[in-house]
């Protein structure tokens, strides 16, 4: 709930302050429900239900036995406390771990075959999922692939064929298992091992469904891919598994993007995504996260407790996060990097906003392994209403990371007295050929820009402001065209008045 | 032991010690209830960094059970306060301190006057393990600079927990000086109180040891109060340095600066950690952080956590933290000018620490100058 206007500090852009008030969830336009047959697997997570699931995707023994392994493991882990975010104690046995509407079977079909509600449901959304619909847009527009995934399953993936013209392959996990076993084997884990947390390893027990994506030598992606996460299935949670590959040389742009219903219960969703970038590729993985937050007394709404890492494991490779979170009741989310190969860079654009009783602890971590790495990180908050916005983020050079290069720059703004944003930077160095550099100051800016700017006519303030705005707009640039309506709003966006 | 979840050998090493010391009945109990908490535990936030239990356990590895004088306190000739010794701190530090320190150690001491020399802070530490807890309260409107050096003479553990309480436009200037120590585990923490209009500002110089810590813990009392934080690590050898600060802002209009730099050399280690924490109350805070380091060594290791905690929105709070080498451009210039090479490293290496001596009073500036040249002149 937005504090009231007159408590608004008037150091704040009112186009920021409208921005922001656009996305309380008063004004949340995914929030419905889609009245389909579901099938469940029985509440509460064991043994039998890790067996269930892998059975329901007919898996192989090795897969059942990895997933196992992990449920073991996560029996014994302890939920992290660390990050500034309070709820409530989660019952793991009161969820579904499995949801997929009846009509969906084992997996995705034609498009003829796929449940008209479901369709609709994507209509309403926004998503095209006829590859004609795509087509039929704008002249010229830029094809976008589509993988949609609905509760526990993945129901249709478009253009595959014309992708396959190019070597790429672009199908949901489900699939992946069966037709490149091999790939998968090689690759699921090796970025976030099953032991990594406790939630990426509750994930690897009982992820359902989700996207791979493999780009072999040389290829450039002819079209961007995405991903469209629908929870919609009471009581459920949503596990899916993420995996893109991107062998040498070759150039892929991912998207994402995630809402669900309205309903007065949390929902867990707890996602691992790992991307891995061989010799001189480059990913690019986009996220626009706006799952229900919750209603304005701060009811319902998602939790959102993901891991996200890509592997720079080949020399000059590069990945890129940007992402817009805007919903989610509860956010634990930190997309990083690890920058194995020399000559890598890893970059990471965020806004975050946070309205009513959301709390978000996002951030990133470069951790810088190769020689002559690079990492860039920005990141914006804003907190409105009763909520809790946190950047965490780690920056980690080893001791052999032979000139490792890092900025760092983190802004954060409140809009009305009841909310919080918080800044929590870990540093580490271990090398003395690193330059790290790490601030959260709007006055701290280009002294060459400002003298520019002056010299056009603009006082000191003028274009301080100019800069500290065209900052923000930068971030949301690095969205792909595709999200460029979603984030519409938030390019009113500026970071003047900013506390720290 | 029933508070804490795991104990360590460090943990039950010192509990022996301090049960066989020969005290009195009231410190005693106050041994009885730190060993009941225990060291902080290594997986707290605040001590990730810095292994307290390690470094304790290997200190006491070699100590041998004699017991010689109690530890004392002294404030160039002031005499302390008659009143009980009362403090309302419970940190497991602080409640070391005090199972550590007997009653000559722990002093109340009342300023009510100007001071234009600096006084002298000494507890005159005569045991391998020593503690000592400093209650200072300056009166409104006085100025005082109290100078505190922390030397090494062969104590395996020293905790000093120091208390500054402020009085409305009371300007305290304080100046602490950690020589090396490399056997030696200190831990310095200090609790500063400052009332409205009042200036704290505080110099701390150290030199790195087996662990040495420095904690500031600094809350405002009221409106338009300042304080400044400055300092330097100067680390060779295996020396380690660990800087902690938390800076509470509830009231309106309070000013913090906080400035630190450190040079590592060799295998010495620095940790930064630094907090501003606003609350909601206070509005038009404005407060600055900032680390700045030289990682100088292929064996050395920097970190920092320069953390902002914020629930107000009329507030301006900075932090910047960077860490890099030598300006290669600067050295080549120095040394088409005639510097050899130690030379001009060594003036670089003065010039950045230099920015942190700014606020030094000027009767200080020599005596610490001093102190980094000599350093400078050994470490190169």
């Amino acid at each position: 709930m937005m504090s009231d206007p007159a408590n608004v500090s008037d150091r704040l852009d009112p186009k920021t302050v409208q921005a922001t008030r656009d996305l309380e969830s008063d004004n949340y336009e995914h929030g419905f429900t889609t009245d389909i047959e579901t099938e469940y697997a029985p509440k509460g997570l064991s043994e039998d239900i890790v067996r269930f699931i892998s059975a329901k995707k007919q898996e192989p023994d090795w897969l059942l036995e990895y997933r196992l392994a992990a449920l073991k493991r996560w029996q014994n882990m302890t939920e992290p406390t660390w990050a500034m975010v309070d709820y409530p104690k989660i019952d793991y046995q009161d969820i579904y771990y499995y949801a997929a509407p009846k009509a969906a079977g084992s997996g995705p079909k034609s498009l003829d075959e796929v449940d008209p509600e479901i369709l609709a449901t994507y209509a309403k959304l926004g998503i095209p999922l006829r590859e004609q619909e795509v087509l039929a847009g704008v002249e010229g527009a830029p094809k976008v692939a589509v993988d949609a995934v609905f509760d526990s399953v993945s129901v249709v993936t478009t253009f595959r064929e014309e992708l396959a013209k190019s070597g790429v392959i672009f199908c949901s996990f489900s699939e992946a298992v069966h037709d490149y076993p091999d790939l998968v084997r090689k690759y699921l884990g090796s970025v976030v091992p099953p032991s990594d947390n406790f939630f990426a390893t509750l994930n690897t027990a009982v992820f359902s469904d989700g996207t791979f994506v493999y780009i072999p030598k040389g290829v450039r992606c002819p079209m961007e891919l995405s991903t469209y996460f629908r929870m919609n299935a009471e009581g459920s949670g949503q596990f899916e598994r993420t995996l893109i590959i991107a062998e040498a040389g070759s150039y892929v742009s991912y998207l994402e993007g995630c809402t669900a219903p309205m309903r007065d219960e949390n929902q867990l969703h707890a996602a691992v995504v790992e991307l891995v970038a061989l010799d001189d590729a480059e990913i690019k993985y986009s996220t626009v996260q706006n799952w229900w937050p919750g209603d304005k007394e701060g009811k319902g709404g998602v939790y959102n407790f993901v891991t996200k890492r890509g592997d720079c494991r080949g020399k000059n490779s590069h990945i890129s996060w940007t992402q817009v979170e805007t919903g989610s009741a509860v956010t634990w989310k930190y997309p990083s990097c690890i920058l194995r190969g020399d000559g890598s860079s890893g970059e990471f654009y965020s806004i975050a906003i946070t309205n009513g009783y959301q709390q978000a602890d996002t951030g990133t971590k470069m951790i810088h392994l190769g020689k002559n790495t690079n990492s860039r990180i920005i990141s914006k908050g804003i907190s409105a209403g009763h909520a809790q916005n946190t950047y965490r983020g780690q920056v980690y050079v080893h001791r052999k990371a032979e000139n490792a290069r890092n900025f760092t720059q983190c802004d954060s703004l409140l809009i009305g007295n009841n909310c919080g944003a918080h800044t929590v930077p870990y540093v580490d160095v271990a090398n003395p050929d690193a330059a790290l550099e790490h601030e959260a100051t709007t006055t701290k800016l280009s002294e060459d820009q400002l003298f520019y700017c002056q010299q056009r006519g603009l006082d000191l303030e003028e274009a301080t402001a100019l800069l500290v705005n065209g900052f923000a707009r930068e971030v949301m640039q690095k969205l792909p065209m595709e999200f460029a309506v979603e984030a519409q709003a938030l390019v009113a966006v500026s970071l003047e008045g900013s506390v720290g | 032991m029933t508070g804490i979840a795991h104990i360590s050998a460090a943990d039950t090493k010192l509990a022996e010690v301090l049960l066989s010391l020969d005290v009195d009945k009231v410190q005693r109990q106050r041994v009885v209830e730190f060993i009941d908490v225990g060291l902080p535990s290594p997986h707290a936030e605040n001590w990730r960094w810095s292994d307290l239990h390690r470094a304790v356990d290997k200190g006491l590895d070699d100590f041998p059970a004699t017991a010689g004088q109690k530890t004392s306190v002294e404030l160039s000739g002031i005499s302390p306060d008659k009143t009980t010794f009362n403090s309302s701190h419970t940190d497991p530090i602080t409640m070391l301190a005090g199972a550590l320190a007997a009653d000559t150690a722990r002093r109340s001491y009342s300023i009510e006057q100007n001071h234009s020399e600096p006084l002298v802070l000494q507890a005159i530490k005569q045991n391998q393990l020593c503690a000592s807890h400093v209650q200072i309260k300056i009166k409104s409107g006085c100025q005082v600079i109290i100078l505190e050096e922390i030397a090494d003479s062969g104590q395996i553990l020293a905790v000093d927990v120091r208390e500054f309480v402020l009085d409305p436009g009371a300007h305290l200037h304080r100046i602490l000086i950690c020589n090396k120590g490399l056997k030696q585990t200190r831990v310095q923490q200090s609790f500063v109180k400052v009332a409205e209009n009042g200036h704290y500002s505080q110099f701390i110089l150290d030199f790195g040891a087996e662990l040495s810590r420095i904690e500031t813990h600094l809350s405002y009392g009221g409106e338009n109060a300042k304080a400044t934080l400055s300092g330097a690590y100067l680390l060779t050898d295996t020396a380690r340095a660990d800087v902690t600060s938390v800076i509470h802002h509830p009231h309106l209009d309070c000013i913090t600066r906080q400035l630190h730099k450190g040079i590592v050399l060799d295998h010495g280690q620095a940790v930064f950690q630094g907090k501003f924490h606003v609350p909601a109350s206070g509005q038009q805070t404005d407060a600055k952080m900032g680390h700045h380091t030289l990682l100088l060594s292929d064996h050395g290791r920097v970190r920092a956590k320069p953390e902002l905690e914020i629930y107000a929105d009329d507030v301006l709070c900075a932090h910047g933290n960077t860490t890099g080498t030598l300006d290669e451009d600067a050295l080549f210039y120095m040394r088409q000018r005639g510097l050899c090479e130690a030379d001009a490293r060594a003036l670089l290496m003065r010039a950045f620490v230099a920015q942190t001596l700014e606020d030094l009073p000027q009767v200080m500036q020599e005596q610490v100058g001093d102190k980094i040249d000599t350093w400078l002149e050994q470490a190169l």
